[in-house]
């Protein structure tokens, strides 16, 4: 069935005109034809007026309809609306229908309003613009006021929301963007003629016949409310849900073109997301958050989806936030100019429109949190002053742009969209990228993998020749291009060749290595020799299993799609040598059979499995197949069957078990499509929608791993013959070859103490304390070798040298030098200041990066710098006491920092003074580190922000907002172009230091306390639940 | 386990359909498959009268019942309120469109167990209808009134079946939309045991109530504004005159 060629089907007779010899008797009433059937005789339009009696009519109380006004007469409403309800009329002599908007009685009442009424009413019917719904005439009969306007009979766009395409469709986001576009110029025509519109919202798009929008109501809506004395409170009992902030809290005197523009982009926000940005349970609940709020991208609203947003669909959000910001400043400046970006969306190309800016961040939080205010402004100030304006503004475009994207590509890493990260990463390349680029790149590249082959559609089946030496790979394209059927050596490595354009779903070798099947999507199952590239023979049906040996080989004509209008096939278990049909199986869509022939199953792929006989065809059992499914696979022994597809859980039924309900195995997110069984059966691969393989115990069912690098949906796996690799393919339309265990996850070195560990100077070693207690021992990491790793020396590290030839450690009361290798004697000691034989309590410890200074925190807040030459005390303070989480120097060794609980951060000059103190934070103070070079200090707070304060005024820089609960840890990069930060129990993010925006989230749900960056910038250590975490950036 | 009693009959509204769906989707998706139940032959004129044969559109309108009822499509439904026939129109109009299903090949779509739909019932309809030289929209409008028109016979059926006044809707059902006809009461009124001016004012009533009945059965296809209603059913007065 092919819905398009359905036009071209010979007309049916009945459907001519004039063929009805027998013309129909007519109502005695109204003299129309009586339509046949189950009205029983009676006239359906005299039906229907039973319903609209003047009894029906009354109910409208004060709104008694007149049957005609202004020469015009009235036919029926067909709209209502705050200003009143239109109707359906005829012009009297010129007999055409009219749409007639009858304003509600007393809505204009005094005489300067009737007055403002006719001139906006002159002036809209003066714009002339095919889109703009023109007034041909506004009166008054009887006191009653009215609008004439041409009869759009296409509906509005509040009607053709709900019939759109699911959202995220290509489909719907072209819809929207093409509309909107439309109406954006619409509006700006009349903006340059002074008209404002006031009230954009979908019931004021019209559409015509042709399925075109036509903006109407200008002005006037909006008047009527100002020009009628209402409050505002009693104004916005409609609905705020398209008002531009400003204009909500100011009243319609603040509408504005840029007030237009919100309008504009809260329309386009329904279109893309479903419903309106703030709409919530009240008028003043939407107000308060338009106002307050950021709006969550429109791809993210409505309905769960099993696809995660396309790149054009988060740039088409961009631009609909951009519309929505709550300082018209940051809109679009004009209509015209969002309807250009909109036009450049449509097109491809790359739009204006960039996430929203730093003030625009401190904007909102001014408001939200009136205790901040004075910082917030001092930041303003400071950022107006300082970073912001040197830079220009193209550098800045550039710059916010490089941290969307980076941002976008680490929640498609983080969502396992790996080809869309690798794209948007690519993008922005440079000579020497920062941390955050370098780590994502990484990430998105996958695991480790080789690439076989490129198909020109998606690859939906993979098969190794028995010997291991050939790949078979093969793509089902779309109606006439991308279907394939590819050859591909691999050991030795050759070229591949194409045996033809014939796409196939299943593939099996024969014994031989030289022949095999092929299930064809033109319903054709072929026999192939690979040598020759050649068809041998052919049967009917779509889908083919066979035992190894070819022994048992069965056919399906089934569609294997499982749907109800595409029904179940005519199943075949065939004689092996000549292949003709030896017995019929149950109707089937999706068919397996053992490696040995002894079993085989069949499955209408909607209800129900048959494991049958693979000698006779017999049943053995039935099961029921728990969903639909796209394919079935025994497991080497034929004991175990699994079934895959239209869910994320793989079923497992171990079939020497009485149980007929399967294991299921989670962990993918999206769809599952196909299973192969190791040759030694006891690890399962699966393939998946969520673009992953997984590895599973084919015995326990217990998870074992997951490889990431395709950039798309997953539809095939095979093992090889030896179990030593797989082959992969799907909608990225590569094939991959992968090591047949799963990939490593990210390094993680036992760690258990509260102490931190410590990296080498040059970032080779990294020293971590795998004990728990007050000797945790020390464990020595290499990191340019993994598996190298060697006990260390009792005590806490604080500093290690290039390849580990000098260790600093504290001791109770003691600082010790260990030289000469890690294993050396200790070279010298410096004593600390003890009190009598208690040797002293420190909270917090730290040494400065040349290693001249010690400092020191205790429980009653005092705070000691010791000289490391010479082992005197050179800076003796006292902070009030707390408890202080971390302590740091600056590298130019001017200042010490200190976290603290209770009492916000503190900067202490090493040189002498008063500690200064850092208050502005709501609450405790987790973390505080200096800049590389040391000309700001950035504190991490439980208020869930991070600050970044310049030294030593503590004028504000930034305010990086973005974390949910409390921030427990920050670190810079070591060139200081990246900032780390951590939330327990969340994760790390990164955020780019000359933006101040975030540019990447990796979640870590074991995150806890600490993170650092190694010396060369190569790793970022995390501190969790289960140890130190490297993630690596090469 | 108690056993489920079918939803009411009066249970079945758009408005609650655009209600419930932030909550129980279950009873969401009961209520549009009733609703789609009711209202699936205009959409088969529709399809129909584009030109193609009675097996694809049998098939079309069903595979469309099919997509429609699927959970996404529903929540993707703009709480807009907004009519039952316009979203119908509009949603087919996309799902007939030929991007709409080749999306559909490539994604391997979804699907539900299809509404059963009568597809020779419903050719057998079509074939009654009188040749008309109207559009599809057109048509599938009248069909849309139709369908109000013969829900809400069903309606009065029922409740005049219910309170033992079967055969008074019998001997009146003929004559609902006619002008009151003298001679008509004098014949029936002796077979029901009635007097004629009793069965007059009887009649009156079930007029009375066979319109009140096309008004809620309307009022299950658009929200809860009187205006909608008054709307709804101005529009459709249009498309029977027109």
């Amino acid at each position: 069935m092919n819905p398009e060629n359905g036009g071209n089907l010979p007309p049916d007779p009945l459907l001519n005109e004039g063929m009805d010899p027998h013309p129909a008797p007519a109502c005695r009433r109204c003299r129309r034809p009586l339509p046949g059937g189950r009205l029983h005789g009676n006239c359906a339009a005299c039906l229907l007026d039973l319903a609209g009696d003047t009894e029906v009519l009354d109910r409208r109380g004060a709104e008694r309809i007149p049957e005609r006004i202004g020469g015009y007469e009235l036919i029926a409403p067909i709209a209502a609306g705050g200003m009143g309800v239109v109707y359906r009329a005829r012009q009297e002599g010129l007999g055409r229908d009219i749409a007639l908007k009858l304003i509600s009685a007393g809505r204009l009442v005094r005489p300067e309003q009737v007055q403002r009424f006719y001139t906006e009413a002159r002036a809209v019917a003066r714009l002339g613009h095919p889109h703009i719904v023109p007034v041909h005439d506004a009166g008054e009969d009887d006191g009653r006021h009215f609008l004439a306007m041409p009869l759009l009979e296409g509906g509005t766009l509040a009607d053709r929301i709900s019939g759109l395409p699911p959202q995220g469709t290509e489909e719907r986001l072209e819809t929207a963007a093409r509309w909107m576009s439309v109406v954006a110029r619409a509006v700006h025509h009349a903006h340059q003629h002074g008209v404002l519109h006031r009230d954009i919202k979908p019931a004021n798009i019209l559409f015509d016949t042709a399925g075109q929008p036509h903006v109407a109501d200008f002005g006037l809506a909006r008047l009527l409310d100002e020009e009628s004395g209402l409050t505002r409170t009693q104004a916005l009992l409609g609905t705020p849900d398209y008002l531009a902030p400003e204009v909500a809290r100011g009243g319609a005197a603040e509408s504005t073109v840029a007030s237009d523009v919100y309008g504009l982009g809260a329309v386009l926000y329904e279109l893309l997301g479903g419903s309106p940005p703030f709409s919530s349970p009240t008028p003043l609940e939407t107000l308060r958050r338009a106002s307050e709020e950021r709006a969550v991208p429109p791809s993210r609203r409505g309905p769960p989806r099993d696809r995660r947003p396309s790149g054009a669909e988060r740039r088409l959000d961009l631009l609909c936030l951009k519309c929505l910001s709550a300082r018209p400043a940051d809109r679009y400046a004009s209509a015209a100019e969002f309807a250009d970006d909109l036009d450049r969306w449509l097109r491809g190309d790359a739009i204006l429109a960039r996430p929203e800016s730093l003030s625009e961040t401190l904007l909102r939080h001014t408001r939200r949190n009136p205790y901040l205010t004075l910082a917030l402004l001092a930041f303003a100030a400071a950022v107006a002053t300082g970073v912001a304006v040197t830079l220009s503004q193209a550098r800045a475009n550039r710059l916010d742009l490089y941290a969307a994207d980076l941002h976008i590509a680490s929640e498609s890493v983080t969502e396992g969209d790996l080809g869309f990260a690798r794209e948007l990463l690519d993008r922005h390349r440079a000579p020497s990228p920062d941390f955050a680029w370098r780590l994502l790149r990484r990430m998105a590249e996958g695991d480790p993998r080789t690439p076989v082959d490129r198909h020109p559609w998606i690859v939906n089946g993979v098969a190794f020749s028995p010997d291991g030496s050939r790949l078979l790979s093969a793509s089902v394209g779309s109606g006439t291009v991308g279907d394939a059927l590819h050859l591909t050596p691999l050991s030795p490595d050759g070229p591949t060749r194409s045996l033809g354009t014939n796409g196939a779903r299943s593939l099996a070798w024969f014994p031989d290595g030289i022949r095999f099947l092929a299930a064809h999507v033109d319903g054709r199952i072929r026999t192939w020799n690979a040598d020759e590239g050649r068809v041998v023979s052919e049967v009917s049906g779509y889908s083919a299993a066979m035992s190894t040996d070819a022994s048992t080989w069965v056919t399906c004509e089934g569609n294997p799609f499982p749907w109800g209008s595409t029904p179940a096939g005519p199943t075949w278990l065939r004689h092996p040598g000549s292949g003709a049909p030896a017995r019929r199986l149950p109707d089937s869509r999706t068919v397996a059979v053992s490696r040995d022939g002894s079993r085989v199953a069949v499955s209408d792929a909607i209800t129900v499995i048959h494991i049958l006989d693979g000698r006779d065809g017999s049943t053995i059992r039935s099961l029921e197949s728990q969903g639909r499914l796209w394919s079935l696979e025994f497991s080497p022994d034929g004991n175990r069957l699994v079934a895959t597809g239209w869910r994320p859980e793989v079923r497992l039924w171990n079939l020497g078990e009485a149980s007929d309900t399967p294991r299921l195995l989670s962990g993918h997110t999206l769809s599952t499509w196909k299973a192969a069984f190791s040759p030694d059966g006891l690890r399962l691969v699966t393939s998946s929608s969520d673009q992953t393989l997984r590895w599973w115990d084919a015995g326990s069912g217990e998870s074992l791993g997951v490889a990431r690098g395709h950039g798309g949906e997953v539809w095939c796996v095979a093992f090889s013959p030896d179990g030593r690799q797989i082959a992969s393919g799907g909608k990225d339309r590569a094939v991959f070859r992968w090591p047949s265990a799963p990939p490593r996850a990210d390094l993680t070195l036992p760690h258990r103490s509260p102490l931190r560990p410590v990296f080498s100077e040059d970032g080779s070693l990294l020293v971590t304390l795998p004990g728990t207690g007050a000797d945790p021992g020390s464990r020595i990491q290499s990191l340019s070798e993994p598996t190298t790793a060697s006990a260390g020396p009792h005590g806490t590290p604080l500093a290690i040298g290039r390849n580990g030839d000098w260790l600093v450690q504290e001791r109770p009361g003691l600082l010790a030098w260990i030289p000469g290798g890690i294993a050396g004697a200790t070279s010298r000691i410096l004593e600390l200041e003890t009190v009598g034989s208690t040797p002293p309590n420190f909270l917090q410890a730290a040494v400065s990066q040349d290693l001249r200074h010690f400092a020191a925190v205790d429980a009653e807040g005092g705070v000691k710098v010791w000289d490391t030459r010479d082992g005197r005390i050179r800076h003796r303070t006292r902070i009030p006491a707390t408890l202080v989480a971390e302590a740091s120097f600056s590298a130019d060794n001017r200042w010490l920092a200190l976290a603290a609980e209770e009492h916000g951060a503190w900067l202490v000059p090493i040189g002498g003074g008063e500690p200064r103190q850092l208050d502005r934070h709501l609450d405790q103070v987790r973390s505080a580190v200096f800049s590389p070079d040391s000309r700001i200090l950035a504190t991490a707070s439980v208020d869930a922000t991070i600050g970044l304060w310049r030294v030593p005024g503590l004028e504000p820089v930034a305010l990086l907002k973005g974390h949910r609960t409390s921030v427990d840890a920050v670190a810079y990069s070591p060139d200081g172009r990246i900032l780390a930060s951590l939330e327990t129990g969340t994760g790390v993010r990164l955020w780019d230091m000359s933006t101040f925006r975030e540019v990447a989230t990796l979640p870590m749900p074991d995150a806890e306390h600490w993170l650092r960056f190694s010396p060369d910038g190569r790793h970022l250590a995390v501190q969790t639940a289960s140890g130190v975490r490297l993630l690596s950036a090469p | 386990m108690p056993t489920h009693r079918k939803p009411e009959f009066s249970a079945t509204r758009w408005s609650l359909i655009l209600d419930a769906r932030g909550g129980d989707e279950a009873v969401a998706l009961q209520a549009l498959e009733e609703l789609c139940r009711r209202y699936w032959y205009p959409l088969y004129a529709y399809v129909r009268r584009q030109g193609r044969d009675p097996e694809e559109s049998a098939d079309l309108t069903q595979s469309f019942f099919e997509k429609l009822i699927e959970k996404e499509w529903l929540r993707s439904v703009s709480p807009e309120k907004g009519r039952f026939r316009t979203f119908l129109l509009t949603a087919l109009g996309h799902f007939l469109s030929n991007d709409w299903n080749r999306s559909r090949r490539i994604k391997r779509g979804g699907g539900r167990t299809p509404l059963a739909l009568d597809a020779l019932e419903a050719e057998e309809r079509y074939r009654l209808e009188r040749a008309e030289t109207v559009t599809p929209e057109t048509l599938y409008e009248r069909r849309w009134a139709m369908t109000v028109l013969e829900g809400a016979f069903l309606a009065l059926e029922s409740e005049c079946g219910a309170s033992g006044k079967r055969a008074l809707f019998e001997a009146l059902r003929p004559h609902l939309s006619g002008d009151p006809d003298a001679a008509m009461f004098a014949d029936l009124a002796p077979p029901l045991g009635m007097t004629e001016g009793s069965l007059k004012v009887a009649a009156h009533r079930m007029r009375r109530r066979y319109g009140e009945l096309v008004r809620a059965e309307i009022g299950r296809t658009v929200d809860d504004r009187a205006e909608a209603i008054d709307a709804e059913l101005g529009h459709l007065q249009e498309v029977l005159r027109g």
